[in-house]
């Protein structure tokens, strides 16, 4: 009894003295990260197929599609970095690490749960900018990963002890149904085998810096394009007796060479050229322009035949065959009055909480801009 | 906050701790009043490995793993008392059996051959093709009351293999022993939860791999082996993609694991039909699914103790590592001959991982080193998994 004491109040400090902040809302912002995955124009759908792809326009299935970001840094109005302190949640995030995943297990080797979105919190304040890390940092990226919390324990997101975690992972199954896979991470590590962690360190890190400096961390979103990963790359031809596509290694320099610029990469070193400012596969979106990217693209059917709302509703929401719906936010509309008002059969696709606030805030821009369009129960606040 | 704190830590030091053992703290405490305590039971882990999912409603305790481990070795608990578990999982071949497909209590065939059961409580599904059954407790049920195919047959015998064992007075004292609370603790439910807790003990880490990269024994593995791991784990052989993390298999869960990853693929045994058909005896995860795409998916198992678990695969149809690794080589099988010709390597629903590599002969012999680097020649003889002599434990 009295040799559990000291037990007692030593796991009492961390609550009582270290860890409650007096109110912690009061100093601290919530912040969420909306991330998303395309190709090109189009949502990249686990499962679904392609077509174009590359440059000798390959048509293909996609079947994997996740990634790490780590060192996660605001910019402040000094225009300083101000780093995104993670929700330690268990699951997608610990550390300063999170795994991205838009697979939903259409592969073989995936898991059925899917994340788009970061969360964490920063001083509170404005911010205009965001900058991070693909990929795992150094001294989290080469641990025993059976004594590493998740999301560092998912063992398709691993090499080995020396190559440490795939940073970017994207399998493709091409229609004569062999595999071009694009998984980066640090390489040349100067380990004693495979399941020792390097001496020193890894001499092509493989580790880019992605920069918007000017974003709305609130509402805009972080696409990243798969289509554009692979628009230098020939994903007809595979080097012989190498890995499938470019996996980083000594072995791939055929095919990484080409890929690795889209990500701001010389593969050469595996640093950056140029700040990484040259990277084209992560580009930010305003919640407006993912808007209108949902509002007309194939997110709705009716019978075998996918629809748009833009399809009926006409490009702004301003209505043609189906009527005006700049007015009614964006929510009620989906929510309450689909599918009701519409031809029978029309099924919309599951839409995430940040594509309904993305569509209202299209929508309702569009009603702003239009003297015509007279907002729905006033201009309400979408909350 | 502080002050609360501060009032709750002179509380603590009143109450002298005793808050925190009704808090949780559930050493050794006696199952029911009065009627017998049980021993938990140590693991003992080895190095590198992460704590295990243990069910909540089996602890492991030291006398539910001895009554599992009689049960496991004896030829009672099948309905016509001529087969145990151990008849077609034994202990010096990693408790795998290296006939091709091992034939049932009944002499009806099994249909596969039998995995290994080293690191099983790792598993995040049992059996080679299932998705549902994740613990023993329910897998289990399988081998023992299954009718196709009648393994122990234990279906319509149930109260003469229960009388058996009543009729015991050794095995009376450990049913008791195990379940002190329980009045008649003499059935199936409690005789599965023992097995299952035995199951569980069957840790195996110390094979010269383990030895070298867990314990610092540099001198455990030769060269041939480091670069018999250079291959395992490169992009050029793709085999750690299946066979990845430290069981050797994607289908692992332990204690901070979050997820259940893909661990079910088609290798490409088979095409029989150029459609990517398998044997009809045994389509894999399409049999329990029935989605096409499922065809011949079958669980990667773990690669401990890989060296003597042959022969290998599902079916049994590849006698030696040699032999499968010149599979993969080939990026499948190709059958020339018989009912099951076809060509695997163009089996269109083959794991696009699976696509062949070439290997030079030295190559080829350090991989087989390095496979051969998982045996745990202490497990394969440990005498907590063996036999029971007539007067154990």
């Amino acid at each position: 009894m009295r040799k559990l004491l000291p037990v007692a109040i030593a796991s009492l400090l961390p609550l009582g003295i270290l860890g409650c902040p007096a109110n912690p809302t009061a100093q601290t912002k919530s912040i969420s990260l909306k991330f998303a995955a395309q190709m090109g124009d189009t949502l990249a759908t686990c499962g679904a197929n392609f077509d174009g792809l590359g440059t000798t326009a390959v048509s293909a299935q996609l079947l994997d599609a996740r990634f790490y970001v780590s060192n996660i840094r605001l910019i402040n109005s000094d225009g300083d970095e101000v780093p995104l302190t993670l929700t330690q949640d268990g699951k997608w995030q610990t550390s300063n690490v999170a795994l991205l995943d838009f697979e939903d297990g259409c592969g073989d080797l995936g898991t059925t749960e899917t994340n788009s979105v970061v969360t964490g919190t920063v001083p509170d304040g404005s911010y205009s900018g965001v900058r991070f890390d693909i990929g795992v940092p150094f001294e989290l990226n080469h641990d025993d990963i059976a004594a590493s919390p998740s999301p560092l324990n998912v063992s398709s997101m691993f090499w080995s002890w020396a190559g440490g975690h795939k940073f970017i992972r994207v399998d493709l199954r091409k229609s004569d149904e062999t595999q071009w896979s694009m998984h980066l991470g640090s390489t040349m590590c100067d380990a004693n085998g495979p399941a020792s962690a390097p001496v020193s360190g890894c001499a092509h890190p493989n580790r880019p810096t992605v920069a918007f400096d000017s974003m709305d961390v609130d509402t805009d979103t972080i696409v990243f394009d798969i289509q554009k990963l692979f628009s230098a790359s020939d994903l007809a031809t595979d080097t012989p007796d190498s890995a499938a596509g470019c996996q980083s290694f000594s072995d791939d320099v055929n095919e990484c060479t080409s890929l690795f610029p889209m990500l701001g990469l010389a593969f050469s070193s595996g640093v950056c050229t140029d700040d990484c400012a040259n990277q084209i596969v992560f580009q930010a979106e305003s919640g407006f322009d993912r808007g209108r990217r949902i509002f007309t693209t194939a997110r709705a059917t009716q019978g075998g035949q996918v629809l748009a709302c833009a399809n009926c509703h006409s490009e702004d929401g301003s209505g043609n065959i189906g009527p005006d719906i700049r007015a009614d936010p964006i929510e009620h509309l989906i929510e309450h009055r689909a599918p009701g008002p519409h031809p029978q059969g029309v099924k919309f696709t599951t839409l995430t909480q940040a594509e309904y606030d993305d569509l209202h805030a299209y929508l309702s821009t569009n009603c702003a801009n239009d003297p015509n369009c007279e907002p729905f129960g006033g201009h309400e606040e979408h909350e | 906050m502080f002050g609360s704190g501060r009032k709750l830590l002179a509380f603590m030091s009143a109450a002298g701790g005793a808050l925190w053992l009704l808090a949780g703290c559930p050493v050794s405490m006696p199952d029911a009043p009065g009627t017998g305590t049980t021993t938990p039971y140590d693991l003992q882990l080895p190095a590198g490995f992460p704590n295990p999912i243990i069910p909540d409603d089996n602890p492991l305790t030291v006398e539910k793993v001895t009554l599992g481990r009689h049960l496991f070795y004896d030829k009672r608990l099948s309905g016509n008392g001529t087969e145990s578990c151990s008849s077609c999982h034994q202990q010096q071949f990693g408790f795998a059996d290296p006939r091709v497909m091992p034939l049932g209590s009944t002499g009806h065939a099994t249909g596969r051959n039998s995995p290994g059961l080293a690191n099983a409580l790792y598993y995040s599904s049992l059996t080679w093709s299932s998705k549902v059954l994740v613990t023993f407790e329910q897998q289990m049920l399988v081998p023992m009351f299954g009718e196709d195919p009648i393994e122990l047959g234990l279906t319509g015998h149930e109260e003469e293999v229960l009388a058996r064992f009543r009729d015991d007075a050794q095995y009376v004292a450990m049913f008791q022993a195990a379940f002190p609370d329980s009045r008649d603790p003499i059935n199936f439910d409690n005789a599965v939860k023992s097995i299952a807790s035995f199951l569980r003990t069957m840790v195996s880490g110390n094979s010269p791999w383990h030895r070298a990269i867990y314990q610092g024994e540099d001198a455990a593995i030769s060269d041939s082996v480091r670069r018999g791991a250079e291959l395992f784990f490169s992009e050029r052989l793709e085999c750690h993609h299946c066979h990845g993390g430290f069981h050797f298999t994607q289908a692992s869960t332990h204690e901070g694991t979050a997820f259940q990853e893909g661990s079910f693929q088609n290798t490409g045994l088979y095409n029989i039909d150029g459609m990517g058909a398998y044997p009809a005896a045994d389509t894999g995860l399409f049999k329990s699914t029935g989605n096409a795409a499922d065809m011949g998916k079958f669980r990667a198992p773990s690669l401990q103790n890989v060296a003597v678990t042959a022969p290998y695969f599902h079916d049994g149809s590849a006698a030696t590592l040699e032999e499968v690794i010149r599979i993969y080589e080939a990026g499948g099988r190709n059958i020339t001959s018989g009912a099951n010709a076809g060509d695997g390597r163009t089996n269109p629903l083959k794991n696009g991982f699976v696509r062949g590599f070439t290997l030079t002969d030295q190559e080829r012999a350090d991989l087989i080193a390095f496979l051969e680097a998982l045996t745990d020649e202490e497990f394969l003889h440990d005498p907590r998994f063996s036999e029971p002599g007539p007067d154990a434990p």
